[in-house]
């Protein structure tokens, strides 16, 4: 997955011949950057270098065809910037800055929940990498946030997630504070059943995990030994029962599972004032399924399969696919898997669904299809073309993420190895660049749709530029 | 990370006893160990066969829980409670109601601060540990409780019971990385001033640290630590895969002997064999490890230890193998003809870093005497626990003649005989105060007479008598003993050899014969 980026980028002058170099400036202050990292990625090789006390940064070799900067620092977004060889001779990249939000988690007595979570939502999705718990003063911290519009929930068990009553727009460095919870046990239900289980000896997990959030379980049980199941304290709403078994205990993150695992899982809804009984619930071994990478490119890949929901263990699995031969995954959840492949090459993806639902069933076998990238040439017209400093890509429905190329002198540009699919482009002026915040116009840019493994050929006209 | 004792407790593999008559109850007041005063709203943790219930303390600090079944409880505390307990062992017949169960809480402490690289800025991501010695199984182990760093460089760990921690702080874990240069390279070979690993206040190790004491309650904030620059090196090695298949990842880590366990400095993951790398290591005894976990839990292991100075590395190769088996004989002796176990026997060997880790392959549960295999254990130095059933105690453990109670060994040493006796003695008895009132929630430490160095696990046991002042202590061999009684006394204390030593000249001394049964009276201190 190509990672994210919210780097603004100014080429200040074009020299034919000399050497990569350029600085590296906070967005916002552009003050200069020390100990970015700037890696080469394209041509490949492990080149990389630091930045100084100035923000500069210099490669001993000049890349003779097409080239691709990455940068990081901690607390900035990534960025990315996409060239012609001997057309730079001192690149500024502008990071943005990460942002943040904080506040506390509270009873309605202002006591801290020391139990609780807090994790950021971008584009409605939890990013679980970024949450945070409580301190013992119900302080939380959310940080190192990639430019975007946030939302925020609060999670604790027995308590009915909550979201903040509003959305947080992060452009660079842009703080949020006192943003708090106050999380209220409300009405509690009980939720009952008995879980169909062959090996009554070895304890069965149960968990009931939020359908909003389904990272997230608001109760834990264990079967007795007749498989009788009881959660005494769940708030009302819609849940995912899960099952698994045989457990060997839990360390708090996450269960130990026994050989030959079973699992079952139903929705369960929890009306207020309405007990849930009776609850049936089959469980059935985990589902063999056997993996191989399908498509034109790549010959090996590592697939991670991330399981959306809580089930206690077993939530994230790897395996080494290859073109070749079969690898297979065994005693699988009936879960939904989020796919992630990596090690395909700089200028291939995984083509498939991003998500494998296995919750009413696994195939026996799958084919990960892979897809070549795609890549765009584009020229600048029109007579405001030797004012344009860069030109900005962006996926469709991602406001964070954008990559930059340069033009040459003659008004050309080219990037390659895209990721295919929509993308929204702009021609950004040089002055426009160089005046700190700066967020993209929607209504200004063109759309184009590239394909896997074709050149898309682009003409931009640009107007004199103010 | 401490783990959530709540989770812990709460689900456990254990089921509870069914048919019961719960017709029990329990209460009595939570009480600030220092003041006296009740504490409200606070939460206890009742243990019922292991699993924790949560009981909440009213606004004049008492609490009662009801249902109970008779056996065996204890009352404690969940760490986020903001306090720490020695906590209560209640014994509960059918239909009893235990009243008056009061528990004494000290609060909780905090150690708060920033960390500083070298140039005085913060440091995000780091994790920083405060460690308390502690014994485990006779052996010196360390309680840690840890957190991460945030953008700010803030760190902040809470819910500290009081006593004396020491401070480490490491950098965010170092990558390994496929290496890109060759033995002879030029820029391997002077070392590069980088931060390190930093014991507080500023010490490359725990010898040059200074323990930070914390009382009852204090918010020890303004802990700032700034990480010391160390000269460092690149160390570089060869994963050989000679099963190369491709479909399991290997896992590689360099790790470093820290008290108490191992650190993991670097780490990386790789698909196939490969010259790796990483620089960046400081000076210290290190281990260059590589495990390639499959599918079915099959394992593959290489191991290389190597040293730090001030030279690049280039360690041997690393050579993935089949972890290896080892043999044993388990031997009962001073029991029935032919020699049985009234229970199974489990027996476990471990690395020496991963002293609470059980793994399949290297544990075995024997439930009659003669030879045993554990399958797959690490080939490097380990441990041995032996639990036998109640009544029965280990007599020896042994590789080749060696005391592997007492020894680390090697599963290459030779094989494992363990013998077990059936006629150890017992001692029970009820702990009093000076006008012969009972004590409950002492601490009683029986200890071998003298104490051995280094101990075995049966050298020296504790106790914390019930609501009654009664105890009982088996599973030790005959022989002579001395035992102690602590009216109050801080947690750490009941497995400290030293602690034990310092206090031994005041103990009862007697001594025990095979299969004696000896009710003692004793004063605690």
């Amino acid at each position: 997955m190509r990672r994210q980026v919210g780097a603004l980028l100014l080429l200040a002058s074009s020299v034919s011949g000399a050497e990569l170099a350029g600085r590296v400036l906070e967005q916002h202050s552009g003050a200069p950057l020390d100990r970015a990292h700037v890696r080469l990625l394209q041509p490949p090789g492990a080149t990389e270098v630091e930045t100084d006390a100035a923000g500069r940064f210099r490669f001993a070799a000049n890349p003779e065809g097409p080239f691709r900067i990455g940068v990081s620092r901690e607390g900035y977004a990534d960025g990315l910037l996409t060239g012609s060889p001997g057309a730079v001779a001192d690149a500024v990249i502008r990071l943005a800055k990460t942002g943040v939000i904080t506040g506390r988690v509270t009873n309605p007595q202002g006591s801290p929940i020391a139990d609780a979570r807090v994790i950021p939502l971008l584009n409605h999705r939890p990013l679980v990498a970024h949450e945070s718990g409580v301190d013992d003063r119900g302080i939380y911290r959310l940080y190192g946030l990639p430019p975007g519009e946030y939302s925020v929930a609060a999670l604790c068990p027995e308590i009915e997630p909550q979201l903040a009553g509003r959305a947080f727009l992060i452009t660079s460095g842009d703080e949020y504070r006192d943003v708090d919870f106050t999380l209220s046990p409300g009405q509690f239900q009980r939720v009952s059943g008995r879980v169909q289980y062959p090996d009554a000896a070895s304890p069965l997990l149960l968990k009931l995990a939020s359908v909003e959030f389904p990272s997230f379980a608001v109760a834990d049980a264990l079967a007795d030994k007749d498989g009788s199941f009881v959660f005494e304290k769940v708030p009302p709403g819609a849940y995912h029962l899960l099952a698994l078994g045989p457990s060997q205990g839990n360390g708090g993150y996450g269960g130990f599972l026994g050989s030959n695992p079973v699992y079952g899982r139903a929705r369960v809804d929890v009306h207020p004032g309405q007990d849930v009984k009776e609850l049936d619930l089959a469980t059935y071994p985990g589902a063999t399924v056997s993996f191989v990478l399908g498509g034109p490119c790549g010959k090996g890949a590592t697939l991670e399969l991330t399981s959306e929901e809580d089930w206690g263990s077993k939530t994230r699995r790897r395996l080494e696919v290859s073109v070749s031969t079969p690898g297979k995954l065994i005693d699988l959840a009936p879960a939904r898997y989020h796919v992630t492949l990596t090690g395909l090459g700089s200028s291939c993806f995984y083509a498939g669904d991003p998500i494998l639902d296995f919750t009413a069933g696994a195939p026996e076998s799958f084919k990960l299809r892979t897809q070549p990238g795609a890549s765009l040439h584009g020229q600048l017209t029109g007579p405001g073309q030797n004012q344009v400093g860069v030109i900005l890509i962006q996926p469709e429905g991602d406001r964070a993420a954008f990559e930059a190329a340069m033009p040459d002198t003659s008004g050309s540009f080219a990037l390659e190895a895209l990721r295919p699919g929509k993308y929204r482009i702009l021609t950004v002026p040089a002055a426009a660049w160089s005046k700190g915040p700066w967020t993209p116009a929607a209504s200004r840019m063109t759309e184009v749709e590239l394909l896997p493994g074709r050149l898309t050929n682009l003409e931009l006209p640009v107007a004199h530029l103010p | 990370m401490r783990p959530n004792h709540k989770a812990l407790l709460g689900l456990v593999a254990c089921l509870m006893a069914f048919g019961q008559k719960q017709d029990g109850s329990i209460e009595g007041k939570l009480l600030d160990a220092q003041t006296g005063r009740p504490l409200p709203n606070v939460e206890l943790l009742i243990l019922i066969s292991g699993v924790g219930k949560p009981l909440k303390t009213a606004a004049d600090g008492s609490y009662s829980v009801t249902d109970l079944a008779a056996g065996a409880y204890f009352l404690t505390m969940s760490y986020t409670s903001g306090y720490s307990t020695n906590g209560r062992r209640l014994n509960l017949l059918g239909g009893q109601h235990l009243t008056g169960i009061d528990v004494k809480a000290v609060k909780a402490a905090v150690l708060a601060g920033r960390l500083l690289d070298p140039d005085k800025r913060p440091v995000a991501g780091a994790s920083v540990q405060a460690r308390v010695p502690a014994y485990l199984n006779g052996r010196l182990s360390s309680s840690v409780m840890s957190t991460k760093t945030n953008d700010l460089g803030e760190y902040r760990i809470a819910y500290l019971s009081p006593g004396a921690y020491y401070v480490m702080v490491e950098q965010p874990k170092l990558a390994i990385r496929k290496s890109t240069t060759t033995d002879g390279d030029a820029k391997e070979r002077e070392p590069v001033l980088a931060a390190a690993r930093t014991w507080y206040p500023n010490s490359p190790t725990w010898q040059g640290a200074l323990a930070v004491n914390l009382v009852p309650g204090e918010q020890h904030e303004g802990l700032d630590i700034t990480l010391i620059r160390e000269p460092t090196v690149c160390v570089r090695s060869r994963l050989v895969e000679t099963v190369s298949d491709g479909r399991a990842q290997i896992l590689a880590q360099v790790v470093e002997d820290v008290p108490g366990g191992m650190s993991t400095t670097a780490e990386g993951r790789f698909t196939r064999e490969e010259s790796v790398e990483v620089c960046g290591i400081p000076p210290g005894a290190y281990r260059f490890r590589a495990v390639r976990r499959e599918e079915n839990g099959d394992e593959r292991y290489a191991s290389e230890a190597f040293v730090v100075s001030k030279r690049p590395v280039r360690v041997a190769d690393l050579v993935l193998k089949p972890l290896p088996e080892m043999r044993g004989r388990l031997v009962i002796e001073g029991g029935g003809d032919p020699p049985t176990l009234p229970k199974p026997v489990s027996v476990s060997v471990h690395q020496t870093d991963l002293m609470t880790i059980v793994r399949p392959g290297a544990y075995a549960r024997l439930t009659q005497p003669g030879p045993f295999v554990l399958p797959a254990v690490f080939p490097e130095e380990l441990c041995l626990d032996v639990y036998p059933p109640p009544g029965v105690y280990v007599k020896s453990a042994t590789v080749k003649g060696i005391d592997v109670l007492r020894a680390t060994f090697h599963a290459s040493d030779g094989e494992l005989e363990i013998v077990l006796g059936a006629d150890g003695p017992s001692i029970s008895g009820v702990v009093v105060d000076k006008d012969n009132q009972p004590v409950p929630g002492a601490l009683i430490l029986l200890g071998a007479d003298p104490l051995p160095s280094p101990l075995a696990p049966h050298d020296l046991l504790h106790q914390i008598p019930d609501q009654d002042g009664r105890f009982k202590f088996t599973g030790m061999p005959p022989g002579k003993y001395r035992l102690l009684a602590f009216a109050d006394y801080e947690l750490d204390s009941m497995r400290s050899p030293e602690f034990f030593r310092a206090h031994s000249f005041d103990g009862e001394s007697l001594t025990l014969a095979a299969k004696e049964v000896r009710s003692v009276t004793c004063v605690a201190k």
